[in-house]
């Protein structure tokens, strides 16, 4: 079987494009949440569009704890999805964790990207002495205990706090939606990963053109978290966009686009 | 050329010399000399996307799982492969990155899906033929340590999951001369410490020793001679018990093409045992106890009637003194017949005497009880009606019970009907079972009445209506005489409606009689 299956790859855009662009999701969403940005490049550029092992239905069959266990096997499958489909120089946008296992994959094997867009992502969730994360041990502790009691509930209580913007609930509920397709026990173990993983270390490796496009007001990722990554990282621009919540591809697809825009062309 | 030889005898001072899991590190480096190469791993294949490397020459550290599929397709129809020139790509390269040439053997055991890789950085002139045949030599090895080690795990697994169970196990293996048992069956059988594997002569002395010791050896005798006659013979709660303790014993067989044995399981239940004979044992003294009483009180009642019979000798009474007498006498009669109902009843389900069964003609029967009680419904002008069934019916039952039953279901439908009404009395087919119906119009049940209607000494709301006596003991009887007669009794009942009571007879006891036998049976 495929890996075209594994990962529910969808080739879309322009099939004769000179340049790919490789949307990879976060944690509870999948690729559906870049809908609304990689219609707007589809004129122009061929559009890959997968699902990350374990984040619906379709992929969790193909979950099992002994690979998925650091984020390296997620981008381990993003270069198994490249290999494949034969894609090379491609253009990786990755939103939260999805941008973090691209740069591991871009990090790997560095012909295969020629650029890194990352959407609020972040290489440690857990302040640590001078670095500020954005978690405390004891919230994650209780994050996790209280997924494990009754997943539904907790996502019920996680999704909006998230998502914000709460004059458009829609977007809560659809949040929801995304994260209850996961299966609670596999939701659980890639969030221990996720919120587990320190990669300060490897960004510092990263050496292809970045751009970091975060939002104003994110309860995940502060602001600080943007700094750290521009700083630490050879090659990276970091901008902001005006927007509530850690999801700004979904919430604020037009700034996302217009922010990415100029960064495509130059 | 290479000497396979050398291999093979190098190999051979392993297997002597080296234990535990040092010793396909031993084979990998002999094969990794033999061959002059630089690296050897053994690769387990976990699915199509996944394979860990179980063992490397390069590392000790653990090493992240990687996607196969290079491996896969370099495999092809026969298990060996060689590559030279070899590029790794992007999944291989931790493993060969800085290898020219590569060769692997794929290894495919129910068990171990994977493969053996050497690689070596830079070409060397052995034949692909040498290669393959260390390899295929170096597979075998890989297996059986790979096998061995996994029976030691799971003879470890076992070990831990049977000495946590209290219960003692014995596996009795037939195709082979030891058993397997647990820590409990070592003390049970009283068998060499610490020997989970024992003979199986052992076993069974030991197994018969414990029968030897049992209370009960001839009940389990009858059950092991059906163990010896049948091969597949499964028992579940067969008890043995001990002077000092009962265990339940399970034991069933076990037969698969890679197996065939018995296994035996046997639960200590001494408290459950202890705890139920104790119930028996306090239930049987209330029912002695109130047989005592019962006849105890009867003869005070008799004294009591003896006076008031011989009161009017004493000289003339007015009328006033002869209504109490006739009531006191009527009031000890009723004593009398409940302490007979006490003391039946008391004997019905304290006894297990069975009942003495034969064929009854059952219109004649069912007629001869209603005749009884013309008089009663005179009294209350309640007309008792009968309906019989086309053909006379032979009941095969205990006549003495079925009137005892009959007696009570129809004083009972007498007593609790309000005057002029009427009562039925109705002989059924339904299916191939009869039904023998009474039917009245009286008050009808309540539905919290039915709950308790066949329990002992239950009071219900509804009352006789001609002052008429009631021991509350009346349906128990009729259910436990039923039961005993292979019968069911069923109560349909509507409030203020009525109500019917229904003895259900299976086709076994019935027969539809000819007229000679018919005659011959009448009651």
């Amino acid at each position: 079987m495929s890996v075209v299956k594994r990962n529910n790859v969808q080739v879309l855009g322009k099939p004769d494009a000179a340049e790919t662009l490789v949307f990879a999701h976060g944690f509870g969403t999948d690729q559906t949440a870049w809908q609304d940005v990689a219609e707007a490049f589809a004129d122009k550029y061929k559009i890959v569009l997968f699902d990350y092992v374990g984040a619906n239905e379709k992929t969790t069959p193909f979950f099992n704890t002994r690979k998925y266990k650091h984020l390296q096997a997620y981008a381990d499958d993003i270069l198994d999805v490249l290999e494949e489909l034969a894609l090379r120089q491609v253009i990786l946008i990755g939103h939260s964790v999805g941008g973090m296992t691209g740069a591991l994959a871009a990090i790997q094997e560095p012909s295969w990207f020629s650029k890194l867009i990352l959407v609020n992502a972040s290489p440690r969730y857990v302040n640590d002495s001078d670095y500020q994360g954005g978690f405390d041990q004891q919230t994650l502790d209780e994050l996790f205990a209280q997924m494990q009691r009754d997943f539904h509930a907790w996502a019920g209580g996680f999704a909006p706090r998230i998502m914000a913007n709460a004059d458009r609930p829609h977007l809560a509920n659809g949040f929801i939606q995304t994260i209850s397709a996961m299966r609670p026990d596999v939701a659980l173990a890639i969030a221990r990963v996720i919120f587990q993983s320190d990669h300060r270390a490897d960004i510092a490796q990263l050496q292809h053109p970045t751009l970091l496009i975060q939002g104003t007001h994110d309860l995940a990722v502060p602001h600080a978290v943007g700094h750290y990554m521009e700083n630490h990282m050879p090659n990276a621009w970091l901008t902001f966009i005006d927007a509530e919540g850690h999801l700004p591809h979904i919430s604020h697809a037009d700034k996302v686009v217009q922010a990415i825009r100029p960064f495509l062309l130059s | 050329m290479l000497d396979c030889r050398i291999l093979e005898r190098n190999f051979q001072r392993i297997a002597t010399d080296v234990i535990g899991p040092k010793r396909l590190e031993a084979y990998a480096a002999e094969v990794v000399a033999h061959l002059d190469a630089d690296y050897c791993y053994v690769v387990q294949e976990r699915d199509e996307w996944t394979a860990t490397v179980l063992f490397s020459t390069a590392s000790a550290e653990p090493m992240p799982a990687f996607n196969p599929v290079q491996l896969n397709e370099m495999t092809g129809e026969s298990p060996f492969f060689h590559q030279q020139p070899f590029v790794a790509r992007r999944a291989l390269k931790s493993l060969f990155g800085t290898c020219k040439q590569v060769s692997g053997f794929r290894l495919e055991h129910y068990t171990f899906k994977g493969w053996i890789l050497i690689g070596w950085k830079e070409p060397v002139e052995h034949t692909t033929f040498d290669i393959e045949n260390a390899l295929f030599r170096f597979g075998d090895k890989v297996l059986i340590n790979y096998l061995s080690l996994q029976r030691i795990a799971l003879e470890q697994q076992y070990r831990f999951l049977f000495s946590v169970v209290p219960q003692a196990i014995v596996l009795i293996n037939e195709l082979d001369d030891v058993g397997w048992v647990n820590q409990a069956a070592i003390e049970l059988l009283n068998l060499e410490p610490d020997e989970l594997r024992p003979p199986a002569a052992a076993l069974s002395a030991g197994m018969l020793a414990l029968r030897n010791r049992t209370l009960n050896k001839e009940a389990i005798q009858e059950t092991a001679a059906q163990l010896l006659s049948n091969p597949n013979f499964m028992s579940k709660e067969w008890i043995w018990t001990f002077p000092e303790q009962v265990l339940s014993v399970l034991t069933r067989p076990i037969h698969s093409p890679y197996f065939k044995g018995r296994i035996w399981l046997f639960n200590d239940v001494s408290e459950l045992y202890t705890k139920t004979q104790q119930l028996t044992e306090a239930n049987r003294e209330i029912e002695n106890l109130i047989s005592v009483i019962a006849h105890d009180l009867k003869s005070p009642l008799a004294t009591l009637s003896f006076i008031f019979n011989f009161l009017p000798m004493h000289g003339p009474l007015n009328d006033e003194q002869t209504d109490n007498i006739e009531y006191g006498q009527k009031t000890i009669k009723r004593g009398l017949d409940l302490i007979d109902s006490i003391v039946y009843f008391n004997k019905l389900i304290s006894s297990n005497q069975p009942l003495t069964m034969y064929d009854v003609e059952l219109d004649d029967l069912v007629d001869v009880v209603v005749d009884g009680f013309v008089a009663q419904a005179y009294q209350k002008e309640i007309t008792i009606h009968r309906q019989r069934t086309d053909q006379p019916v032979l009941l095969h039952t205990d006549p003495e019970s079925l009137v005892r039953v009959l007696d009570n279901l129809i004083s009972n439908a007498l007593k609790f009907s309000p005057f002029g009404r009427q009562v039925y009395v109705e002989t059924e087919w339904r299916g191939p079972e009869l039904t023998i119906a009474i039917r009245d119009e009286g008050p009808g049940i309540s539905p919290d009445d039915r709950v308790k209607l066949f329990r002992r000494f239950q009071r219900l709301s509804a009352q006789p209506t001609n002052n008429e006596g009631s021991s509350g003991l009346g349906l128990s009887i009729v259910k436990s005489l039923t039961e005993k007669m292979g019968a069911s009794v069923e109560v349909d009942s509507t409030l203020n409606v009525g109500t019917v009571f229904r003895l259900v007879f299976p086709a076994e006891y019935v027969r539809i009689g000819d007229e000679e036998e018919v005659s011959n049976n009448r009651a």
